[in-house]
């Protein structure tokens, strides 16, 4: 099994047939450094342009004998290394300082010096990153396997012991005799000619539009998005991985095994007084035992407002903003009558007490709901209500 | 622009009139031929080591990291030491290939690419232990500055975020680093190649190198520029490593003098490291010609230098204490030499300070036996050092009451262990698998590699 | 008179009840008692009373108040004190023989709370010890013995006979052994059996003494070991220059006497040098964030305070905090987020003890914040350090650098792992509040001022449309102290009590020269003797008064 896919890779990647195409450059070897100082001197001397030297190691003086122009990648580097530090200044000061400031030991909320590390960091990864990423794609066009100098002796040569120069059948001034009988003169080793790979029909030459390549590219990114789902969605939520989503207690309104009625929140029990939890001593009594009480609250701009507050969210659903008994529940719930009736006008304070405490009818106690000041506010509030929708007309008249 | 400059020449580098190829064939050596059975014993103990810490690491995901020996007081010990000592580890690399570099110490070539190799294999050691120590490792993503759904960033005040940029950032631009030197060699070994699959592998790592010299002016430049990086890199990795202890407010951490100290320690641990590493590979793999004894002799006195050093911090920090008239202070450097963890700081003070002051010898800096034992202290007392700094400052902090004594499990002992596993496991497939001499490098310092200057 | 806060858990009769049930052959039920009670009120103590309300309203406002007061005459006043009681006291029987005092432990008493976690790990007032008793022996005494802490003893009382590990003790009586009764329980749950060794076998008739006092034991060394767990390791009296009385020259306690105190009412603040490190008053770097309305505070008065653990236990209970079994109080990990640190000082013989409540103090500096990588936790602008345990991912380092040591980290599953997870079984989960959050392992915790509680009085506040008023927050800890040694409120309200303290005369801060302002002040201890105390005093005096002979 092993061998026969190794048997695979052997034939697509050592067989050497010979090479039919066309004629792609005319290649020499030498065997010293000065040779080939002297081969790239007299190349670009002579005018060509579509020329290179290859060499294992890099041969000083080769830029001056080939007459290249002094790299500017130098300044690639540079600017993403500034925008490095403008970036991560921009992160910290945008993250901490506008987008969710927190206050960590007293410092202010951006913190310069704090900050540096991470520019410095930012600056050097960028720069880097940049510079190998351009080198690569930009300045040298690498990856390029699919070059006719590929799986040559010629290359095999120059990546090992030899000094190689080549000059490219494309050149404006290519001779083939010519240049065959310089590279001779010159002194070379070996003088060979490289040609173009031609390929069989439905074997391209993008490696990238491969059938089996482009499915394996998509195989291994369906199986890379699977596991990433499933080790973010899954994994990570498995034991013995805690987010404390499950508490080991009891919360308010949920449900418990425990107790035989199901329910979590328990009831004081019966008979019990807790502090500031004195019972209503009329529990359960017709409003006609009611002993009345004044008002203990004072008339006042703050206590109308707290019963109107109070008013508002607890018996408005039913009774309406104004008492009128225009309940908002739409028929769910029976519609109680008016409280500018002449009954309900007439109650003593104490006896509207008594009916929100107590409840009357359908309506439930509000005991638990409404604290007894709230309740004494309320009634206060209630009172302005009767007052203001059964104005008499002298209330009208301006004093 | 060009590599070279005109040096005096003491030794020469390579030894005896090797030719490019016989380079080839020595370096290539190990990628093309079967392993020995020295090898496979070697990555069989460093497997199983890898194999014990894996267990180890699995259980503490599975029952939490109470099963180290961390406590109260203590609430960092292996985890970190280790960490710290890795992450020490992994400076002789880039120092090696990019200080020596710009400072055009030629004998670095030598040793570069492997010791490069090395500062990766130990950034990826270091880097799992700040990953592994946090209480709920599943949830490291925290320490990532990304968008989520509470709205919440990091906080870039905190040193341990500073170590994410620092670490995450300095295995990248070692990671290539390393990568750009490796691309001309993998041309080599592709070309010479007989293997189809190890064509195929090594024909897409070169990307199609030919070593053209219309590349070799970019490459060059990118490289020095690249070594320019790293240098303040490498020092800026270290120190802010040491902010981790530097920044914080306990005595015997809150030190000024932490940087250059830290950075001294990783040099001289990282070398140690490396000599230990060299002195074994050099005889294995039968690269005494390439990987020199001049080599060796260089970097014991850098080990004796960077060494003289670190004793220096001792005494300074002893000294400050003393002047700084802050008795808690003082308490903790007494406590540090004779309090219950003395055994610990007089093994760091020995193997760090006085076991290296041999190397004045030059017999001694070119003898290889003595010189294994030596560098072998040197990794153990560094990784004392690491655990003087750590465990003694935290077992007697400020209140007396909160004072509490650490204990190591075997766990964390399995996890030490398996963190040599996972290193010297990638080191050894590393040699085996990759050029462990820079081929190109190497050709390009040996005798008559230049032509004669003429145009200069 | 007490009212039940919870109905019966389980189908169980009150003994009460079926006393009367069997009585009056009535059916048993959850009322009768209560019933029977009332009406025996209503006959015998309301008509005493002459109260003008009915009586449904009297036994009302009766069990609100939890009290009435009727008017009876106090009793007799005690008579004078009479030294010679004490002549017929039996003495020693022989000079080898040592006194062995039993006593009802001060946590789980005579046993009968053995099996509550809480108890079991809450550390002993002065050795700090948890889950376990021990043989308390004088520092001689164990000199003479060859003993030290640790190490196990045989007790002998006439035929009975013990083995106990031993813990030596500064301070006791020598030739007298203290012992807890109440451990060594074989049937007691999960949690209480197997803890500690049974000295109830030891119990004879003890003519002349009482059961609890012997004056003829035998004691001597089993040559075993056996590990105590302590809460406090640092060994409580040095001879060691380095570390005698460390807790004065750190700054830590600060006490003086009465008399000083009545001389200069300042000295205290004043006394900054007898410290090693004097607070020096620079400005701040930064301007603080925050803090211009309400900020919490803390004062904790050691002069009340009597290292009882009350405080521990109530702030135990009220965050939910789990025990971790004594392997993990020996391996120091203990969860509590308050602790009493314990501090002696003078001779083995005759130590003085210093008390110190130590919890999370909040600071406004707080290390902790700076250096938590993910923001887990802040500051909140009135004032409290706050934790995010869901954002919390674990890395200790805000443990490592906190000064005071205060927060507590999760090492493992706590609830799942001691007593086979009986913290998670279902009824003790019904035990949590379920206002706090029950944190995982890999969590870091600590004291959060009851975040909850201040939440309540903020939700309060809004909806009666005042301002939040710093009194109406009580901690769990200040509720709990018998003593009303711990005050809480608003430090930034000037007429509040804790704004007082916090100004007063004695208050200072743990370790103020580190600048991290915390926002717990202590009262210093004022002892009332004659005589100064020189604690702290610089050894070298002599350089001082050289000093001021030359500006002489």
């Amino acid at each position: 099994m092993i061998g026969k896919i190794l048997k695979k890779f052997d034939d697509r990647f050592l067989k050497s047939e010979p090479r039919t195409g066309d004629l792609y450059a005319v290649a020499a070897l030498f065997d010293t450094p000065d040779e080939i100082i002297h081969a790239a001197e007299k190349v670009s001397g002579s005018g060509y342009k579509r020329f290179d030297v290859l060499t294992p190691y890099p041969v000083h003086g080769m830029d001056g004998a080939m007459n290249l122009k002094p790299s500017n990648i130098g300044w690639v580097g540079l600017i993403a290394g500034m925008s490095g530090t403008s970036l991560a200044f921009l992160m910290i000061w945008w993250m901490v300082g506008v987008n969710y400031p927190n206050i960590f030991g007293g410092k202010p909320f951006f913190n310069l010096p704090a900050s540096i590390p991470i520019m410095f960091e930012l600056t050097v990864l960028l720069s880097a990153l940049t510079l190998a990423g351009s080198l690569i794609a930009i300045y040298m066009k690498l990856p390029s396997n699919a070059n006719p100098l590929m799986d040559t002796e010629f290359i095999k040569r120059v990546t090992s012991d030899k000094f190689g120069i080549y000059i490219e059948a494309k050149d404006p001034k290519f001779n083939k005799d010519e240049v065959e009988a310089m590279f001779k003169q010159l002194g070379s080793s070996s003088v060979s000619f490289i040609h173009e790979a031609v390929y069989e029909v439905g074997d391209t030459k993008n490696p990238l539009l491969n059938t089996k390549f482009l499915g394996a590219l998509i195989g291994s990114s369906v199986i890379t998005v699977v596991i990433t789902y499933l080790v973010l969605n899954v994994l990570l939520f498995l034991p013995p991985f805690n987010w404390m989503h499950y508490q080991a207690k009891v919360l308010p309104q949920s449900e418990s095994k425990f107790f035989k009625d199901g329910w979590s929140m328990r009831r004081p029990v019966e008979g019990t007084v807790a502090r500031g939890f004195i019972p209503y001593e009329f529990a359960g009594m017709p409003d006609s035992m009611v002993v009345p009480t004044p008002n203990p609250l004072p008339v006042n701009q703050k206590v109308l407002d707290l019963g109107k507050k109070r008013y508002d969210t607890y018996c408005s659903p039913c009774h309406g903003f104004y008492g009128k008994g225009d309940s908002r529940l739409r028929g769910q719930f029976p519609v109680p009558p008016t409280l500018h009736s002449e009954k309900v006008m007439n109650w003593k304070d104490a006896n509207i007490y008594h009916v929100i405490t107590n409840g009357q009818n359908t309506m439930p106690s509000y005991a638990s709901s409404i604290s007894r000041d709230d309740r004494w506010a309320i009634i206060h509030y209630l009172r302005v209500l009767q007052r203001s929708q059964n104005a008499p007309d002298s209330d009208l008249e301006i004093k | 622009m060009s590599l070279d400059a005109t040096y005096t020449r003491e030794i020469p580098l390579v030894e005896g009139r090797t030719s490019f190829k016989e380079i080839d064939d020595v370096i290539a050596k190990p990628t093309e031929t079967k392993p020995s059975i020295k090898w496979f014993i070697a990555i069989g103990i460093s497997s199983t080591a890898l194999l014990i810490g894996a267990v180890c690491l699995g259980l503490t995901f599975w029952y939490g990291v109470g099963l180290w020996g961390n406590n109260q007081p203590v609430g960092w010990a292996f985890d970190i030491i280790n960490f710290v000592f890795w992450i020490g580890i992994g400076h002789a690399g880039t120092l090696i290939s990019a200080i020596l570099f710009l400072f055009r110490q030629k004998w670095r070539t030598g040793i570069a690419r492997f010791a490069e190799g090395m500062t990766i294999f130990a950034v990826m050691t270091a880097g799992i232990f700040p990953a592994i120590h946090t209480g709920r490792p599943w949830l490291d993503g925290y320490l990532v500055p990304y968008p989520n759904q509470h709205g919440l960033w990091v906080n870039f005040t905190s040193p341990l975020l500073w170590d994410v940029f620092a670490v995450s950032t300095y295995f990248t631009v070692s990671f290539v680093f390393w990568y750009i030197g490796l691309i001309p060699d993998f041309a080599t070994l592709r070309d010479r190649t007989t293997s189809g699959i190890k064509k195929a592998i090594y024909t897409a790592l070169s990307l199609g190198w030919r070593g053209s010299n219309r590349h070799w002016q970019h490459y060059e430049r990118v490289y020095l520029i690249l070594a320019g990086l790293s240098t303040p890199l490498v020092l800026s990795v270290h120190t802010i490593v040491s902010f981790d202890f530097a920044v914080s407010v306990i005595p015997g951490w809150h030190t000024t003098i932490f940087p250059p100290y830290f950075v001294a320690g990783a040099i001289f641990s990282g070398f140690g490291m490396v000599s230990t590493v060299l002195i074994i590979v050099r005889k294995v793999f039968d690269m005494e010609h390439i990987i020199t004894i001049n080599t060796l002799d260089k970097m014991n006195k850098i080990l004796l230098a960077t060494g003289t050093m670190v004793g220096y911090a001792y005494a300074m920090e002893f000294f400050i204490a003393w002047y700084s008239g802050n008795p808690i202070e003082q308490f903790t450097f007494i406590n540090r030499a004779f309090g219950p963890y003395s055994w610990a700081y007089w093994i760091m003070f020995s193997c760090n300070v006085f076991f290296p002051q041999l190397f004045w010898f030059k017999k001694i800096r070119r003898n290889i036996p003595i010189t294994f034992v030596l560098v072998l202290l040197v990794n153990v007392g560094m990784w004392f050092e690491r655990y003087v700094i750590i465990v003694t400052s935290l077992t007697r902090d400020y209140l007396p009451s909160s004072w509490g004594m650490y204990f190591p499990t075997m766990y964390d002992f399995g996890i030490l262990l398996g963190s040599f596993g996972l290193f010297f496991t990638l080191v050894l497939l590393f040699a085996k698998t990759m050029p462990v001499v820079a081929m190109s490098e190497v050709k390009a310092v040996t005798e008559g590699a230049q032509p004669k200057h003429k145009h200069e | 008179m007490q009212q039940p806060i919870i109905a019966p858990l389980y189908n169980t009769r009150q003994k009460e009840a079926l006393l009367l049930g069997w009585k009056d052959n009535k059916e048993v039920n959850e009322t009768i008692y209560r019933d029977y009670l009332a009406s025996n009120w209503e006959k015998a103590l309301y008509p005493a009373m002459g109260a003008a309300a009915p009586f449904k309203k009297f036994w009302n406002s009766a069990l609100h108040d939890g009290v009435v007061f009727l008017n009876e005459k106090p009793e007799a006043a005690a008579t004078a004190f009479s030294a010679d009681a004490f002549a017929s006291a039996p003495k020693m029987k022989s000079s080898n023989d040592f006194a062995v005092l039993l006593q009802g432990n001060n946590t789980v008493g005579d046993g009968r709370f053995a099996s509550n976690g809480w108890l079991q790990e809450l550390p002993n007032p002065i050795s700090k010890i948890v889950w376990d008793n021990y043989a308390a022996i004088s520092v001689q005494s164990a000199a003479d013995l060859g003993l030290n802490t640790n190490d196990t003893v045989d007790i002998t009382i006439g035929s009975k006979k013990q083995t106990f590990p031993v813990y030596i003790n500064p301070g006791m009586a020598d030739k007298t052994i203290e012992i807890s009764l109440g451990y060594g329980r074989t049937a007691a749950g999960a949690i209480g059996t197997g803890v500690g060794v049974n000295a109830n076998v030891l119990i004879a008739k003890n003519p002349g003494l009482t059961e609890r006092f012997y004056n003829n034991a035998s004691v001597s060394a089993a040559g075993g070991k056996y590990e105590l767990a302590t809460t406090q390791e640092h060994y409580p009296i040095d001879s060691d220059p380095l570390l005698k009385e460390i807790q004065f020259r750190r700054g830590i306690i600060r006490q003086g006497t009465v008399d000083e105190y009545k001389k200069n009412p300042k000295f205290i603040k004043e006394a900054g040098h007898k410290m090693d490190l004097q607070p020096i008053n620079t400005p701040p770097v930064y301007d603080r964030e925050g803090f211009t309305g309400y900020k919490w505070g803390m004062a904790i008065d050691l002069n009340k305070c009597t290292g009882c653990g009350a405080c521990v236990t109530a702030c135990n209970v009220e965050n939910n905090i789990p025990i971790v079994g004594k392997d993990q109080v020996i391996a120091n990990r203990e969860m509590m987020w308050m602790r009493i640190d314990r501090y002696y000082y003078g001779t083995p013989d005759s130590p003085s003890v210093n008390f110190q409540p130590m919890l999370c103090q909040h600071c406004d500096y707080a290390p902790c914040e700076n250096v938590c990588p993910v923001a887990a936790t802040t500051h909140s602008e009135d004032g409290l350090n706050g934790m995010a345990y869901n954002r919390c991912v674990g890395t200790r380092y805000c443990s490592n650098n906190c000064p005071y040591k205060v927060r507590r980290f999760n090492y493992f599953d706590y609830r799942d792992r001691v007593g086979d997870g009986i913290q998670y079984a279902e009824p003790l989960n019904l035990m949590a509040n379920p206002e706090v959050t029950v944190r995982s392992r890999g969590v870091m915790e600590k004291c959060t001022f009851c975040v909850q509680r201040i939440m309540k009085e903020r939700q309060d506040a809004i909806q009666e449309g005042r301002g939040v008023i710093g009194a109406n927050v009580k901690t769990a800890c200040q509720e709990a102290c018998p003593a009303y040694a711990i005050e809480f409120g608003n430090i930034n309200d000037k007429e509040s009590t804790i704004a007082k303290y916090r100004e007063h005369d004695l208050g200072y801060s743990v370790l103020e020269e580190i600048k991290v302002m915390p926002n717990v002040t202590y009262m210093a201890k004022l002892r009332n003797i004659y005589e100064p105390l020189n604690i702290g005093e610089k050894k070298d005096h002599g350089k001082d008064e050289k000093k001021t002979e030359e500006h002489k």
